[in-house]
C-alpha cells in the first residue's frame, strides 16, 4: 500500500505520518514519519530495532514513549484530549479535493487505531508484546505451556455464566469479573514497568481471557442459551 | 463495538484487499459450511464424565489469542478402545463444531489411533475456513487445532492416572 501523499496546496509530496499535520503543513511536523514497510511500528533501518509508533503520536501525553522508556500505565483521559485535538485536524470533511480526502480518512483511521490501542491496557500490552515479537496471537495457544489452573478457572466461570438463572446472580458474576480484571491488568502494569516480558505475556493472557468473559456476560440474558460471541 | 474490535476489522479488511485468498476465506468464516452448522446447531456428545473415574481422560485446552475454552474427556474400555466421549466448548461455531465432530471421529478407536488425529482431518472434513484473521495478518488460527490439542490433553490425563494408579498399587503390594 502506498502511503505517501501529495499535498495539492503547496505542491508537496510527504508520508502517512506528516499528513496529521497536513492542515497546516508547512509548519514542521511534530509527528515521526511513517515507513511504507512499516504501518504501525517504526523500524529503525539500521539498527533493526522497531518501536511502536502509535506512542509517537501523542507526543504531550506520552513524551517518555513505550515501556521501558515510559510508563505501561496511561493517562487516558489525558490521551483522549489529546486525540480528539488530532483527530479535528485530519478529518476528512477538511479535505479540499477528493485526491486528499482519501489520504485525510488513512491518517484518520490510524488514529483512531492508535488511540483505541493505547487507551484500553488489554489492547495496549497486546500491541507491545507484539512489537518485541511476543505477540499472543503467534502461539496460537501451542507453544505457549498452558496453565491448567487458569484454564479451570476461566472453565468454571463460563460454565457459571452459562447456568446463571437471575440477574442477581449475573451481577455478582459481573463483579467478580471486574475484579479479577482489574487485579490482572495490575499484574500488567508491574510486569511491564519491571522489564519482565515473560510474566508481562502471562498476565497478559490472562487478562485477554477475563475480558472475553465479560463480554459473553454482557450477551448473557435470562433464560437465552448462553454462547460466546468474538 | 470494543476497541479491541475497531482496531481489528480495518486490519482485516485491508488484509482482504490484499490477497484474494483472504476473500474467500472471509466469506467462509460469515457463511459457514452446512456441517459446521449441523454440529453448532446439534452439537453431538455434550456433557461431562467423573473427571476422577480412573476409566476417564479429561483434556482441558485453550486459545489464548481468541479465548475460547474447550473440554474433551473419553472413557476408555480394558481393550484400550475408548468407548465413550463427551465435550464443552466455549467458543466459536468453528470450535464447537470441531470438537462435536471429533467426539464422532475418536469414539470407537485404539488411543493410539485418536493419538493420531489430526487437525487437518477435521478442517477438510467440516470444509473449515482455513485462516482466521489476526492481529497482525501473518498468524493463522485453527480451530480445529484446539480440538486436536483436546483429544491429545486428554489421552495423556488418561496416561498419566492410570501409570500413578499402577505404581500406587505396586507401593501397595510391596508393602
Amino acid at each position: 500500500m502506498n502511503l505517501s501523499w501529495y499535498c495539492a496546496r503547496f505542491g508537496r509530496h510527504g508520508t502517512l505520518g506528516r499528513l496529521v499535520h497536513l492542515g497546516q503543513c508547512s509548519a514542521p511536523s511534530p509527528f515521526r514519519e511513517f515507513r511504507k514497510s512499516s504501518y504501525i511500528y517504526d523500524k529503525d533501518v539500521e539498527s533493526g530495532k522497531i518501536e511502536p509508533s502509535y506512542y509517537s503520536l501523542f507526543p504531550q501525553t506520552l513524551k517518555s514513549g513505550a515501556p521501558p522508556n515510559g510508563p505501561f500505565a496511561v493517562d487516558v483521559r489525558k490521551l483522549r484530549r489529546e486525540f480528539l485535538k488530532l483527530q479535528s485536524k485530519t478529518h476528512p470533511d477538511l479535505a479540499r479535493t477528493e485526491e486528499d480526502k482519501s489520504q485525510y480518512e488513512s491518517a484518520s483511521s490510524q488514529l483512531n487505531k492508535a488511540y483505541s490501542t493505547l487507551a484500553s491496557p488489554l489492547s495496549r500490552a497486546l500491541y507491545l508484546l507484539e512489537s518485541v515479537g511476543m505477540g499472543i496471537e503467534e502461539d496460537a495457544g501451542r507453544e505457549m505451556p498452558q496453565d491448567p489452573e487458569l484454564l479451570m478457572e476461566v472453565y468454571e466461570l463460563l460454565e457459571e455464566i452459562e447456568n446463571c438463572q437471575s440477574e442477581e446472580q449475573a451481577a455478582d458474576l459481573s463483579s467478580s469479573i471486574e475484579s479479577r480484571i482489574r487485579r490482572t491488568e495490575k499484574e500488567v502494569e508491574e510486569s511491564f514497568d519491571a522489564q519482565d516480558l515473560a510474566m508481562a505475556k502471562k498476565s497478559t493472557v490472562t487478562l485477554k481471557y477475563w475480558v472475553n468473559i465479560r463480554e459473553a456476560l454482557k450477551e448473557w440474558e435470562p433464560g437465552k442459551p448462553f454462547r460466546m460471541v468474538h | 463495538m470494543n476497541p479491541l474490535m475497531r482496531q481489528i476489522r480495518p486490519v482485516a479488511s485491508s488484509a482482504m484487499r490484499a490477497n484474494p485468498a483472504a476473500i474467500i476465506a472471509a466469506r467462509g468464516a460469515r457463511g459457514y459450511h452446512q456441517k459446521v452448522l449441523d454440529h453448532y446447531n446439534k452439537p453431538r456428545n455434550v456433557g461431562s464424565m467423573d473427571k476422577d473415574d480412573i476409566n476417564v481422560g479429561t483434556g482441558l485446552v485453550g486459545a489464548p489469542a481468541c479465548g475460547d475454552v474447550m473440554k474433551l474427556q473419553i472413557r476408555v474400555d480394558d481393550n484400550g478402545i475408548i468407548s465413550d466421549v463427551k465435550f464443552k466448548t466455549f467458543g466459536c461455531g468453528s470450535a464447537i463444531a470441531s470438537s462435536s465432530y471429533l467426539t464422532e471421529l475418536v469414539r470407537g478407536m485404539s488411543l493410539d489411533e485418536a493419538g493420531k488425529v489430526k487437525n487437518t482431518t477435521i478442517a477438510k472434513e467440516l470444509s473449515l475456513p482455513p485462516v482466521k484473521f489476526t492481529l497482525t495478518q501473518r498468524h493463522i488460527v485453527h480451530c480445529s487445532m484446539l480440538a486436536e490439542d483436546a483429544i491429545k490433553s486428554a489421552i495423556k490425563d488418561y496416561k498419566a492416572k492410570r501409570t500413578s494408579n499402577l505404581s500406587k498399587e505396586a507401593s501397595s503390594i510391596s508393602l
